[in-house]
């Protein structure tokens, strides 16, 4: 894939009379980082390759087999209604919109910084706080604490002011039928820029994305009316607000905080329209393509040899097909184990509550209920992928926040603080750290399993329906939980 | 060849040609205006420069892309080397910035690299490309531009004349040089019939064409080569392919599966092992001690720079380590299990130097001197061995652009490496492939 170029003077003689030149990797040495923030380093890889990953795949794979059994065999319980799914965006008040202003001067302080700051994106704050402590920490936080975003981002507040100033907003609408369309499309655009883009951290460039993102949102916000927006269009957004329903703790109608399942809303939600389960398994597509393209096993097909990386650029168009590809058979997979489960489980009615429309339990009803419960592994991904990264990036945030202008402060007092990757150098070290990646990817598969089983039994009349609807999709998670398992310990070279 | 000019104790380049006289005048009006402004370390050696610009380096490094590891050590020995150049006065009075730009090791954004620290950054000179692809990627832009661009990357692709005159590589020395040089000790040491097991492509490619020559000119022979597919994890199969007649394995393999392989070739040879030969490459910033390389307890690695330090520790090399903050396991001083990639970072510190030199030796002003900076690096020969350049001596070649210097043949036992062989600058020389001289500036 690399360049071929003649050699200008062939004057070294040797067995071959006239040679290509080599462009040689620096001396082969292959330490691997291949999303904006993904991580890696060739001791942890070379150590996780001697860790008995097949075994703990296994392992990891018959938990999710042994539970789908033990599901199965539980008596058919179509419970008493579940709070529906439902996006709050038109409610924030008070706090959130101070939160939300701060954010957006805490924003503007960052685009200068990327800007007119330092070149290194990894000295630079802005890179570090859109890719680690955004795409990393704060996406991730969702998962545990809710929905932050919603109070923290930075144009709730602006849009509120300019409203109680007069400034009309809701002007344009969104017809019904455009339903979540334009953020499954903002979705893979978004992961397109962050796997395949040449320099998605470069700071200055970076700060003209980032102004002019926050401008479009603006402008949509104020034109669509925030709820339409950040529920509809904006993809970030509804992908922290899908994250945020599987914190366990929520708000109940009385303001008090209580426990629940976690990812229950997602198990209801009937006023949501067919695109939304299309977002959700794309939340799961792109988790997992970002994954499975760093991998030998991709770079082989794609002709790549992983140990000379020909970089990002050489690969954009191959990337992007790559990424829409891959969600395409995902979809197609996806939809053929839905149709399948419904032809097994047979023409039955449906309980008349949990139903959109009266009738038999259609492909499609199914596809737009089981979707969302895609979203725990999908957010286990996340978490799983990102881990490495966190614990290299993070490090050099903090850095960043005790110097932020690099004129030698050190305003968090870490002293001469080297940045290291030493946890990556020990097998104890290494086989924690993936084991940890190893059992979150099993329990977003066995959370993912519950609620789709839960899912099955408000569609279905009985327990035979149930388990046989349920058959293909627990394949297609089983599967899936190999398949993650093996993304993690699979070599990679991107 | 022999008139040695330094403003510093351990600094020096010898001079060859016309820009001799320029340089000893220039060293002289140099050392002249530091002592009388009173040159000590720290900032107060900014004399005549109170009020002058920064020497801007634009350091092209890979921040993220697969070099990017590497890239960490590159810009920990770069920030070390600065700090140590301004604490002493700078170059020619000025203080020296490094502007970093992360070319995602990605020629395509090598090349805008290169753009931008001409036109956006007003960089005097490029410094540090690391991975051969960004430096061929690169150089031509460079060129066109007229950047003295120095890398790091020690790739033969300078010395082999494919690039140009504004590009040079003046700090580390060149993948061809070393592999000859280990010819002549595997020959006489180890033995003479050689399997080399090699990753099959561009560079297990290099190593293969290169020892094949060298160990053959030693009157050696390789008598196997087993090329092994970049994205192979399981190695027992090649194993069987190695002659039974073979006195040395000569394995450069690299990449996540090299513990996989090492751990393998131990099992499938338990102790009655040919002796075992490889580039320390394959195992940078990898600690010795890991699991499955116990395997290679006696075995000999070929170093650039080594990564222990040795009994014979030299006040150079106690001085750079300290500097860079690197124990003397060759790891972070502030986490033993960071191991750093000893055996090549130690190319950044002393290009710097380099270019400190080459400034000084053409009293560099500004961009419009970049054509002089060029000749006075072509200029050098002997670097002698200092705290500028700690890994040792070497010898400029200033018409291939390339630097010549010892390597080190070091065994592995109980769990570190120790040197048991230093080679000659001689036996890494070859001849030029390239005059870069004649090229128009």
């Amino acid at each position: 894939m690399h360049p071929r170029i003649p050699l200008l003077n062939p004057m070294w003689t040797s067995t071959t009379a006239r040679r290509t030149p080599r462009v040689t990797p620096f001396a082969g040495f292959v330490l691997l980082c291949a999303s904006p923030v993904a991580y890696g380093h060739v001791s942890e890889q070379a150590l996780v390759l001697l860790l008995p990953t097949d075994v703990y795949a296994t392992v990891g794979t018959s938990i999710v087999i042994l539970s789908a059994l033990a599901l199965a065999g539980l008596p058919y319980n179509n419970r008493a209604a579940t709070p529906p799914l439902s996006d709050e965006w038109a409610q924030i008040r008070g706090p959130s919109i101070v939160c939300s202003l701060i954010a957006t001067a805490a924003l503007a302080l960052l685009l200068v910084a990327g800007y007119a700051g330092s070149r290194d994106p990894l000295s630079n704050l802005l890179p570090l706080a859109v890719w680690t402590v955004w795409w990393i920490v704060l996406v991730s936080l969702h998962g545990f604490l809710g929905n932050l975003w919603r109070h923290v981002n930075p144009w709730s507040g602006l849009v509120h002011v300019m409203h109680a100033k007069g400034v009309r907003d809701g002007f344009a609408s969104l017809p019904r039928a455009v339903g979540r369309w334009p953020a499954c499309v903002l979705l893979l655009g978004f992961s397109a820029f962050v796997l395949a883009d040449p320099a998605p951290d470069d700071p200055s460039r970076l700060a003209v994305i980032v102004a002019g993102i926050w401008l479009a949102a603006l402008v949509g916000a104020s034109a669509f009316g925030p709820h339409a927006w950040f529920t509809r269009i904006d993809a970030l957004s509804l992908l922290m607000s899908r994250f945020a329903m599987l914190a366990p703790l929520h708000r109940t109608s009385t303001s008090a905080f209580a426990l629940r399942i976690p990812g229950l809303p997602l198990t209801h939600v009937a006023d949501y329209p067919r695109s939304h389960a299309v977002f959700c398994t794309l939340l799961l597509g792109i988790g997992s393509y970002d994954g499975l393209n760093e991998t030998f096993w991709w770079l082989h097909h794609i002709g790549v040899n992983p140990l000379e990386y020909p970089g990002r650029s050489a690969l954009i168009l191959t990337t992007v097909t790559g990424l829409l590809l891959f969600n395409l058979l995902l979809l197609a997979v996806f939809l053929l184990c839905i149709a399948t489960g419904v032809r097994l489980a047979g023409r039955m009615q449906p309980p008349k509550n949990t139903v959109r429309a009266p009738g038999k339990v259609s492909t499609g009803l199914m596809f737009e209920r089981i979707a969302p419960t895609l979203v725990p592994i999908a957010f286990a991904y996340h978490l799983a992928h990102y881990l490495t990264t966190f614990l290299v990036n993070g490090q050099y945030t903090l850095v960043a926040i005790s110097d932020p202008l690099g004129r030698g402060a050190d305003w968090l007092g870490l002293g001469h603080h080297f940045v290291s990757t030493g946890m990556f150098n020990t097998p104890s070290s290494v086989k924690a750290i993936w084991l940890t990646q190893a059992t979150v990817v099993t329990l977003g598969h066995l959370l993912s399993l519950i609620l789709a089983h839960r899912v099955a039994e408000h569609l279905f009349s009985s327990r035979r329906q149930v388990v046989l609807s349920q058959i293909p999709v627990v394949i297609f998670m089983c599967a899936y939980t190999g398949f993650g398992l093996w993304l993690l310990a699979s070599p990679k070279g991107a | 060849m022999t008139d040695r000019n330094s403003t510093t104790d351990d600094t020096a380049a010898t001079l060859t040609s016309g820009s001799r006289r320029r340089a000893l005048k220039t060293l002289a009006g140099g050392a002249g205006g530091l002592a009388a402004t009173g040159a000590l370390p720290g900032l107060s050696g900014y004399v005549q420069a109170q009020s002058a610009e920064p020497i801007r380096i634009g350091f092209q490094v890979h921040r993220t892309g697969i070099g990017a590891a590497y890239g960490r050590w590159y810009d920990r020995t770069t920030q070390a080397a600065v700090a140590r150049i301004n604490a002493e006065g700078g170059i020619n009075g000025r203080p020296v910035e490094i502007i970093a730009e992360d070319d995602g090791t990605d020629p395509k954004r090598g090349a805008e690299v290169i753009e931008k620290f001409v036109n956006r950054h007003e960089c005097d000179v490029g410094f540090g490309t690391l991975f051969s692809h960004v430096v061929i990627g690169s150089s031509p832009r460079a060129g066109e531009l007229k950047l003295p661009y120095f890398v790091v990357s020690e790739g033969h692709h300078v010395a082999s004349g494919m690039l140009n005159r504004y590009t040079l590589q003046p700090g580390i020395t060149d993948v061809k040089s070393q592999v000859q040089a280990m010819a002549p000790y595997v020959a006489n040491t180890l033995g003479k019939k050689v399997t080399m097991l090699y990753a099959d492509f561009a560079f297990g490619h290099d190593h293969r064409d290169f020892f094949s020559e060298a160990i053959a000119a030693q009157g050696g022979e390789v008598i196997a080569r087993i090329p092994i597919p970049p994205t192979e994890t399981a190695f027992t199969k090649y194993f069987p392919k190695i002659p039974r007649d073979t006195d040395v394995i000569y394995h450069v393999m690299v990449g996540p599966a090299v513990l996989t392989f090492v751990k393998e070739m131990g099992e499938f040879f338990g102790p009655s092992a040919p002796a075992i030969f490889g580039f320390v490459d394959s195992l940078e910033a990898v600690d010795i001690n890991s699991p499955g390389l116990e395997f290679l307890e006696g075995s000999y690695l070929w170093e650039g720079y080594p990564r222990y330090a040795q009994a014979d520790q030299t006040e150079y090399d106690k001085a750079y380590r300290e500097a860079v903050g690197v124990d003397d396991n060759g790891a972070s001083v502030s986490d033993p299990r960071d191991v750093s990639t000893y055996a090549h970072m130690f190319g950044c510190w002393e290009t710097l130097h380099v270019i400190k030199d080459g400034m000084q030796a053409c009293d560099y002003k500004g961009p419009e001197d970049r054509p002089a900076l060029i000749e006075a690096v072509e200029a050098m020969s002997d670097i002698p061995h200092s705290v500028a350049h700690p890994q040792g001596d070497k010898v400029f070649n200033g018409k291939t652009h390339q630097v010549f210097g010892h390597q080190y043949i070091s065994r592995v036992q109980q769990g570190r490496l120790d040197v048991v062989h230093t080679t000659s600058i001689e036996d890494t020389l070859y001849e030029d492939e390239v005059d870069y001289t004649t090229q128009a500036l």
